[in-house]
């Protein structure tokens, strides 16, 4: 069962160093957001911040320097992100541009998208969205039926796509779609780069259950993009879009998202320890601490070039669990009265966290899907 | 070092085989974990290129295979009289005490080390060669060699049969067997406590194959029930618990004495014993009444699951361990709590 073996993460005295710098970056940067900003984190928006970690060199930091990048390794980047949700830095506008739109360029991209647009994206001033689910298809992804038509000179797009994060904030999205006919329901898939300011889009909002707009419904209505558009091959999306979800799945947003909470408990926790309270959190603490292992280790193996999925699989499913538990774990150690929702920090980032916790499972791939993957992994399908 | 292990210990799981109320021992497969070298595993050093990571590899193994030999017990034995100067008798060896709270009471006079006392639940006592046992003397902490015939043993079991006796001892130590200990009593319990862990993570990985294999054979419905959805995503389930159970057991022997060293046995025994919980019921429920029979294997890893839980302290005492760190640490301190255990110092 060596599948499931983690190999030991990478570690050395730079990244101790970087993370003392970050931490002084956060301080001064961010040092005073109350714990109700801090439980948005990745999905906190904040322009002025998203070009200060451009300028401090934490974006693109994995890019080469002829883009714009920094030339850093994978983990030095982990310790950076780490840094970022651990502190609940707003780091929603640039989130998914340096987490995964410009990986994908980089790996699949041309040179003049390349050229064109890495540069921006380490500078945290280019914002990318997702287009994969589609009002029909959410989990089975390989039903979108988003076409782009292959006519003179480019494609003309017809479809919709759904649950899209921050399209009506970003510059650009990746758009997983059809170009042709093909007998394998994976096959006849390609990315395409679209310009949101292209002709024929709309944009319309999604409000979520918190009443928040983060995701949108894009549609698309015979928009032209040239044939540059392409990313890749065509034809060859599913492969591409399998790789970019490697990205989208091992990193430690899939356990921290909730973390402020754990922040604010131990605060409340601290004023008069429990035996229950302190099991409680000691039990947290050690399933926190064995998912930085895992989640750190598949870094280190992205690093090396190797393939990971199955591993990045394991850590956000389990992660999602326990970004999960967090918040009803808290609400049954520290109670808070009825009628006041909101009023005081704790109070925040508990109904933030509880109104938000359903999302955990289904973003990034749903648990039922996680776990279909893991058996394949086993070898069972 | 894990390949040669796999070797000596495959057949280990037909010795450990034995009637409820009697302690599973094979003499012959202890005779083949000497010939490998297995109990000095762990008095080599890095420059030997065998890490302690690598050592308690063995033990993983072992526990992989439910093997009815003290090798974790006897590999601190070693590293103990090694680090305290103090030639170790040949054969099985094993430590104490393993209860919170219990100890020895020492004096020294005229160059000998009196030692008296009782110790509960000390892993295969009754098969020893020698108990490993630590004691304060004067602010010191000293490692005592004590001989099989220096001590009185009464038989006692865990769960899933394993030998766990009380030893009683009252004896005067000449000073060629004792030294200056490595570690003292909290030290020892935790490194116990890592030894769990790893045994927890390689009797894991066994449930898990099994049960992936079991669910590929056994039919029903017209198909092999690997084939439901429920099915696999139990199966999936006990992976993401052998997985971690694994990655938990492996931070904590990386490191055996330091600050970091009890931390980081904390997490691994209260996650593993988390793993353990969840994974055996899972692994009992796809394999139906047949596993919950005396006749089918699975029984010796999952009781060995169910007593190693608790053996070393629970998921509660550590938890209660780690809990406390992180109250003292504070909001503030806490994230920079978590990341320091990524300094590491080795054995």
């Amino acid at each position: 069962m060596d599948q499931i073996a983690f190999a030991p993460p990478v570690d050395d005295a730079a990244l101790h160093e970087l993370r003392r710098e970050v931490r002084a970056f956060l301080a001064e940067t961010i040092g005073d957001h109350a714990p109700g900003q801090r439980i948005r984190s990745w999905m906190g928006n904040d322009a002025a911040f998203s070009r200060a970690c451009g300028e401090a060199g934490y974006l693109g930091m994995t890019f080469p320097t002829r883009y714009g990048g920094q030339g850093r390794t994978s983990m030095e980047r982990y310790v950076v992100t780490e840094e970022m949700l651990a502190a609940g830095a707003p780091v929603g506008l640039h989130w998914i541009a340096d987490r995964q739109s410009g990986p994908l360029l980089l790996q699949y991209g041309t040179e003049e998208q390349r050229r064109e647009i890495l540069p921006r994206v380490a500078a945290g001033e280019c914002y990318f969205c997702i287009g994969m689910s589609e009002p029909d298809s959410g989990s089975d992804l390989a039903a979108a039926r988003t076409r782009a038509e292959p006519v003179d000179g480019g494609f003309v797009i017809n479809g919709t796509k759904v649950w899209t994060t921050n399209a009506h904030l970003a510059h650009y999205m990746i758009l997983f779609c059809k170009t042709e006919a093909a007998e394998d329901r994976h096959g006849g898939a390609s990315q395409l780069l679209i310009d949101l300011s292209t002709p024929g889009i709309t944009i319309s909002p999604i409000l979520n259950m918190a009443g928040k707009h983060e995701f949108n419904e894009v549609s698309f209505r015979d928009v032209f993009v040239p044939e540059t558009a392409l990313i890749g091959t065509r034809g060859g999306g599913w492969a591409q879009v399998m790789g970019e979800l490697a990205f989208e799945r091992s990193g430690p947003e899939r356990f921290l998202s909730t973390f402020a909470v754990l922040v604010e408990l131990i605060r409340h926790a601290s004023a008069e320890p429990t035996r229950e309270a302190k099991i409680a959190v000691g039990r947290l603490t050690a399933h926190l601490v064995t998912m930085r292992r895992m989640s750190r280790s598949v870094a280190g193996l992205l690093q090396a070039g190797e393939n990971p999925s199955l591993q990045a699989t394991i850590v956000k499913d389990l992660g999602a669990v326990f970004e999960q538990d967090l918040p009803e774990i808290a609400r049954l150690l520290v109670p808070r009265p009825v009628g006041r929702a909101g009023q005081s920090d704790y109070e925040a980032v508990l109904d933030y966290a509880i109104l938000h916790a359903p999302s955990f499972s289904l973003r990034g791939g749903t648990r039922e899907i996680l776990r279909g993957i893991i058996a394949r992994g086993l070898g069972l399908r | 070092m894990t390949d040669s292990a796999t070797q000596v210990f495959a057949d280990a799981e037909e010795a450990a085989r034995c009637p409820r109320d009697e302690a599973a021992w094979s003499a012959a497969l202890w005779a083949r974990v000497e010939e490998a070298g297995f109990p000095e595993a762990l008095t080599y050093d890095e420059s030997d290129g065998i890490t302690t990571a690598d050592a308690l590899g063995i033990v993983r193994v072992a526990a992989a295979h439910a093997a009815p030999v003290p090798i974790g017990e006897t590999m601190v034995a070693h590293w103990l009289l090694a680090r305290a100067g103090v030639a170790a008798p040949s054969g099985p060896l094993t430590v104490g005490p393993v209860v919170a709270g219990e100890a020895l009471t020492a004096r020294e006079g005229d160059g000998a080390l009196y030692v008296e006392g009782r110790l509960s639940g000390v892993p295969y006592a009754r098969f020893a060669a020698g108990v490993v046992v630590l004691v304060e003397v004067e602010g010191r902490t000293l490692a005592v060699c004590l001989r099989a015939e220096d001590i009185g043993t009464e038989p006692g079991l865990n769960l899933a049969c394993e030998a766990r006796d009380d030893v009683v001892v009252k004896t005067a130590v000449p000073p060629d067997r004792f030294g200056p200990s490595p570690t003292d009593a909290a030290g020892l319990f935790a490194i116990g406590a890592t030894l769990r862990s790893v045994a927890l993570a390689g009797a894991l990985e066994t449930v898990l194959s099994r049960t992936v294999a079991y669910a590929g054979e056994r039919v029903q419905f017209g198909r092999p029930i690997a084939k439901f959805q429920a099915i696999q995503h139990s199966l999936a389930e006990i992976a993401s618990e052998a997985a971690a159970a694994r990655a938990a057991a492996d931070m904590a022997s990386e490191v055996l004495t330091g600050p970091e060293a009890r931390t980081l046995a904390a997490v691994a025994k209260a996650r593993t014993g988390e793993a353990a919980t969840k994974s055996a019921g899972l692994a009992h429920q796809v394999h139906g009444a047949i596993g919950f029979t005396l006749e089918h294997s699975l029984h010796l890893y999952t009781q060995r699951l169910w007593a190693w839980r608790d053996e070393f302290g629970t998921e509660a005492d550590w938890s209660l361990v780690l809990g406390e760190a992180a109250l003292e640490a504070g909001p503030a301190g806490y994230w920079p709590m978590i990341t320091d255990l990524d300094h590491r110092v080795g054995l």
